[in-house]
């Protein structure tokens, strides 16, 4: 081969050489780039998910290869070629460089020979696959390098390659594990154990103490899980990690995070109720009028969430009077439910078997258990039913209870010192100017009005607590059938004649109807005095008389204010909406991830609120418009809005204003 | 600013009106010894009625078993919740007899169990000073009842303080006289009623 063909093909393979050198470096460049990257974006939010981190790898890698290009830039002078090939070759002592010179002349033969015989080869080939060589090595220890940053930043050894060089982005090469979770709960024991699945929801509701299981696919490697602020332990199986927890008794968030990645889900409790139980027989309470004998039929309904364990009756008999009372509480036998949601008791209760007495008050209520293993059983109880055994001697006054009398009234004069009064000045007539003896007499006259007034206040009941005292009209009638008292009511008459007659200074004729008063009222007091039970005293106390104050008569100069909004807890909650609403414009990554933890909070306080938040989430995140689970969730908290009178319609007339 | 009003509780089984004057005269003694603002009567509000939510004292009493339906039930659990007081006294001053049972388990359904208040709590410095605890009342003294002198008053607690008082002791026989009686004693019986109704309206 001549030298001139020689240098030739050198030249073109050093070019093949310096092009896939210059590839191999840029790869190799790329990928430390991006290993630096990765490595870092794993501690660092958000650091590698941006496209400009992707662009400045690639700038970092294309200015590599057009180094190595430069460098190899003189592969593209044939001469050039020779003196690299000479390099190698230092025997040639400069004939490959004068046998390939185009300028040069005269006989090459020796030359060429010189060359031929050279085997230049054997020092030129390994010098040209060199770079090749060492790029190579770069690409793969740089490959190694980017493998292992993608393992320690993901966990995940299996990277899908192509998505980088498809130019769509680191993130889609790290996937997010938190995405395509499924959820797997697994209810109670006592509630059936059964189990439901639910693909990526934005929450999980479930009865208190289900078993839950969030599932993700990848290494478990970075995935951290917190339920309110506890750890949950994450295990990995299958290439697969798995969270377990308890539902717990209050609802709260589950916060997963994936190296940059987080995301949140409404933990939404639903807490097993206890159990209804209502007595359907007998339906009212009752008092029986003599000691009963026989048996009595109870009834009661009982439903429950779940089921029912069993229920049975408590009765419990008191007796006793006053403030000395007996008691002792029983119960009939269990009625087995087996778990049903609905069941019934039905039992027959011998009266004998209670020893009922006189005044003796039996109390009945069903009382039903359900069948909650995890939290203990709860209980429930229905009304209770109540019957008593009347006293014999209580129907000369049934449903009567003797009362404190009423206070006594000290202002007025008891019409014994009315008589006293009477009687003196009666002796003193002739002594006295006729104007001065009627006017005393008068003033007697109007103390006995004052009583007489008392008087009928209490004859018909109209005391302080009806308000009507001392206020009856003079000409009123009374009517006889209203009397309660007749004692009461001939002292009020005679009373009445004696006042008419005090009046006119006629105290000789006003006396014996006082006398008569006075007799009628001491017959009166030896009565029984009987209130009804029921309507104990009203007694009004004087402030202002107690304080010393006085009565106030004027305008209360105290400027009423609007009372601060009783339930500050829905307050609160709609300025949590109104901050969380607020997000979609400052934060709306954030917004759907604040509107589960708004949900979470709610949910003890407001259900309605907190389910249209979640019908909002789930719009979100369906893409669809949430608007009016929003509007729903607005007026959960505020309620409807007011709706004004309407304009009247237009009628062109008047008609239709009336 | 709306005035205290004195809230009896009905409550469907049992004597509820057992201690009519207990209300007239801690009201007469809320008028002579604070400035509170206060109804010259007190009220009877049914349990069951979402009326008795406005009234941050609710009292109760009786000798009979207390059976509370489910009505009276979730109402004493929102009075709780929302920060108002019951004040339960047993009018039998008995813990054997039938109040008293039926009432802790009443009270137990729907609050959970009461526990014992200790005597240096701020209920016993709400307005009076009671420095050995609660008061004892001549029921006690006299050994009726139980024959028992109850070193403490007992509570269901809410997020620190006392939202149900629950009291042996018979305050309600202690105090069933005419406010006008009040003045033939030679120490006021009824200045830890003052306390109550403080502690209930400041705490």
């Amino acid at each position: 081969m001549k030298a001139a063909r020689r240098v030739a093909r050198t030249q073109s393979q050093l070019r093949i050489v310096a092009l896939v050198s210059a590839l191999l470096w840029t790869g190799a460049v790329l990928l430390a780039v991006l290993a630096v990257e990765l490595v870092a974006g794993s501690w660092k939010r958000g650091g590698l998910a941006s496209r400009w981190d992707w662009d400045v790898a690639l700038a970092i890698a294309v200015l590599t290869g057009c180094w190595v290009l430069w460098r190899a830039r003189y592969v593209l002078s044939r001469r050039r070629v020779a003196l690299w090939m000479e390099e190698r070759a230092p025997s040639l002592q400069y004939a490959l460089v004068t046998a390939s010179d185009p300028l040069a002349s005269g006989d090459m033969t020796l030359l060429e020979n010189a060359i031929e015989g050279s085997n230049i080869d054997i020092f030129v080939r390994p010098a040209v696959l060199t770079p090749v060589i060492y790029a190579g090595v770069a690409l793969s220890v740089m490959a190694g390098a980017f493998a292992a940053a993608l393992t320690l930043a993901s966990g995940r050894a299996t990277v899908v390659v192509h998505d980088v060089l498809s130019g769509v982005g680191v993130k889609t090469m790290m996937p997010n594990r938190l995405l395509g979770l499924t959820v797997r709960v697994v209810a109670p024991a006592y509630a059936g154990g059964a189990v439901t699945s639910l693909d990526d929801p934005s929450g999980v509701t479930a009865l208190v103490g289900s078993s839950i299981a969030l599932r993700g696919a990848g290494g478990i490697t970075g995935i951290g899980v917190k339920l309110g602020t506890r750890d949950v332990r994450v295990a990995g199986r299958n290439d697969e990690w798995e969270a377990t927890f308890q539902m717990p008794p209050v609802a709260t968030t589950i916060s997963l995070t994936d190296r940059s990645y987080d995301r949140v889900l409404a933990v939404i409790p639903i807490a097993d109720q206890p159990p209804v139980v209502i007595m359907t027989q007998p339906t009212r309470d009752t008092v029986w009028r003599h000691v009963p004998s026989g048996a009595i039929a109870f009834s009661a309904h009982a439903t429950d969430d779940i089921g029912l364990t069993d229920g049975y009756m408590e009765y419990t008999v008191t007796t006793g009077s006053g403030e000395i009372f007996k008691s002792a509480t029983s119960s009939t036998g269990a009625t087995r439910f087996g778990g049903a949601k609905v069941a019934e008791i039905h039992v027959s209760l011998g009266l004998a078997q209670l020893h009922l007495t006189e005044g003796a008050i039996l109390s009945v209520r069903a009382v039903v258990s359900d069948n909650n293993t995890l939290s203990g059983p709860a209980i429930s109880t229905s009304d209770t039913r109540t019957f008593r055994v009347a006293r014999a001697d209580e129907y000369d006054s049934l449903a009567v209870e003797a009362a404190p009398p009423p206070p006594t009234e000290r202002s007025l004069l008891t019409e014994r010192i009315l008589i006293i009064s009477a009687e003196s000045l009666f002796r003193k007539q002739a002594s006295l100017a006729k104007l001065e003896y009627v006017t005393s007499s008068g003033r007697i006259g109007l103390d006995q009005a004052d009583l007489r007034k008392k008087v009928y206040g209490i004859l018909y009941e109209q005391d302080e607590a009806g308000g009507t005292n001392g206020v009856e009209g003079d000409d009123e009638e009374l009517d006889p059938q209203l009397v309660l008292n007749r004692d009461l009511k001939e002292a009020y008459d005679a009373m009445w004649d004696a006042e008419r007659s005090l009046n006119i200074g006629e105290i000789k004729i006003a006396l014996p109807f006082m006398t008569r008063a006075a007799r009628a009222l001491d017959r009166a007091r030896l009565a029984d005095r009987l209130y009804l039970r029921g309507r104990p005293p009203r007694i009004v106390v004087n402030i202002e008389k107690i304080r010393l104050t006085g009565k106030e008569k004027g305008i209360s100069n105290v400027v009423a204010k609007p009372r601060a909004r009783a339930d500050s807890a829905l307050a609160r909650l709609d300025g949590s909406l109104d901050a969380t609403l607020g997000l979609v414009r400052s934060d709306p990554a954030h917004f759907v991830d604040a509107l589960i933890r708004l949900r979470a909070e709610a949910t003890p306080v407001n259900a309605v609120f907190a389910t249209a938040l979640g019908d909002a989430v789930d719009a979100f995140r369906a893409g669809t418009d949430m608007t009016a689970s929003l509007v729903r969730a607005r007026r959960a908290l505020l309620g409807a809005p007011r709706v004004g009178n309407p304009a009247l319609p237009w009628s062109g007339s008047w008609s239709g204003i009336r | 600013m709306s005035r205290f009003v004195f809230c009896t509780a009905q409550y469907d089984s049992g004597d509820w009106d057992s201690a009519p004057l207990v209300p007239a005269n801690l009201i007469d003694s809320i008028a002579q010894y604070t400035s509170i603002a206060v109804a010259p009567s007190g009220v009877n509000v049914a349990l069951a009625s979402d009326a008795i939510l406005e009234y941050p004292l609710v009292y109760v009493t009786g000798h009979l078993p207390v059976r509370f339906s489910a009505a009276e039930r979730r109402n004493i659990r929102k009075l709780a919740d929302r920060g108002g007081m019951i004040f339960v006294d047993d009018h039998n001053h008995d813990i054997d007899g039938v109040f008293h049972k039926t009432a802790l388990e009443e009270i137990t359904l729907a609050l959970g169990k009461p526990v014992d208040i200790p005597n240096d709590h701020e209920l016993y410095r709400a307005f009076f000073k009671f420095d050995d605890g609660p008061p004892t009342t001549s029921q006690e003294l006299n050994g009726w009842g139980d024959n028992l002198v109850h070193k403490t008053l007992q509570g269901v607690m809410r997020d620190g303080h006392i939202a149900l008082l629950y009291s042996s002791k018979d305050y309600s026989s202690e105090w069933n006289y005419h406010p006008e009686s009040k003045r033939f004693n030679a120490v006021d019986n009824t200045r830890f009623g003052v306390n109550v109704i403080v502690y209930a309206l400041t705490r």
